[in-house]
């Protein structure tokens, strides 16, 4: 009984995932396109290294999309032992924000979902 | 070409023509300008994007659905494509 | 109605595409762009797929569409992921004002098991 509950409970997880992943593509959108549109030149790129605690790979190739989909990140590189992930940042005023923002946002949502 | 369509829909047709083609064009200047090979990648990806918007707008205009199939084959080949480019860049530096 | 509904779809997808396009055009290195190819160009597909849906009322179209949503939401990220890490092992040239770079120096390459 406790498994059936469990399993319910993740695929509620998973469709409200779809959603989150959908709001966060348009979101993404309407930003670069507004940054694209506006004339100024504010950005500072930068590349990031983040920590990973994700075990399974499913989970990884999720976290790595997730990154993709979210306004002004994008995954480049991982190392071969899964630990760390490269992330591209479009706007870098703070390192530790934008690190404390994927762990605690992302990394939590994917670990509810696929671990 | 005249349409069957209503007023609304034939003018978000041409417009949606206008803007799709105006991308080519900008695409074909990044293609021709682009100082290194992942640029030019790039507009691989940019391009087939805007093939499939032409041919989900030829759909609407003239309603043969049967090419939805071939933007079903775009949209995997040139995955297949850009995962091959890759490839082939870090082969390239290791010799 | 449905005209109108359909009629918006397709504008905003051809609008989203035409600011990818820029995009390409005006960013200054082979990152940026890619941020710009991998969110507008793959919300502009989406978008203009909706509007054929709205207007077909067939299973057949309804699922094709699904299918070309489906491949453009799943491998539109993995590709950019696999032509941004290219392009840092083959030391492409990056745009002015960064910050920081902390892939650089860092060997990434996967050990040959043979």
């Amino acid at each position: 009984m406790k498994k059936l509950l469990d399993i319910i409970v993740r695929i509620f997880r998973f469709i409200f995932f779809i959603f989150y992943y959908l709001k966060e593509l348009v979101l993404s959108s309407l930003f670069i396109a507004y940054d694209i549109i506006t004339p100024k030149d504010l950005m500072k790129p930068g590349i990031v290294e983040v920590p990973v605690d994700l075990k399974n790979d499913t989970a990884i190739i999720a976290f790595a999309n997730l990154i993709s989909m979210t306004p002004g990140s994008l995954s480049m590189d991982m190392n071969p032992e899964k630990t760390k992930i490269y992330i591209h940042a479009m706007y870098l005023h703070d390192k530790q924000e934008f690190v404390d923002k994927i762990k605690n946002e992302l990394e939590k949502k994917i670990h509810q979902i696929f671990e | 070409m005249e349409l069957q369509t209503s007023p609304v829909l034939t003018f978000a047709i041409y417009f949606s023509f206008f803007n799709l083609t105006i991308g080519l064009f900008m695409g074909l200047y990044r293609l021709l300008t682009g100082p290194t090979l992942p640029d030019r990648i790039v507009v691989m990806d940019l391009v087939a994007s805007l093939s499939i918007g032409l041919i989900v707008v030829y759909i609407i205009a003239t309603g043969q659905t049967v090419f939805l199939n071939v933007a079903v084959a775009i949209a995997l080949l040139v995955f297949m494509g850009n995962i091959a480019f890759a490839k082939y860049l870090i082969r390239r530096i290791k010799k | 109605m449905i005209d109108w509904i359909a009629a918006f779809f397709l504008i905003a997808g051809s609008l989203f595409m035409l600011v990818a396009a820029i995009g390409v055009v005006k960013l200054s290195d082979v990152y940026m762009r890619m941020h710009a190819i991998t969110k507008a160009a793959s919300l502009g597909a989406i978008l203009m797929l909706v509007a054929v849906s709205l207007l077909y009322v067939q299973w057949i179209v309804w699922i094709e569409a699904l299918m070309v949503v489906v491949f453009v939401i799943l491998t539109a990220p993995i590709a950019s992921h696999m032509i941004a890490k290219a392009a840092h092992k083959t030391n492409m040239p990056k745009g002015p004002n960064y910050v920081m770079d902390e892939l650089e120096g860092v060997d990434t390459d996967i050990p040959d098991k043979a």
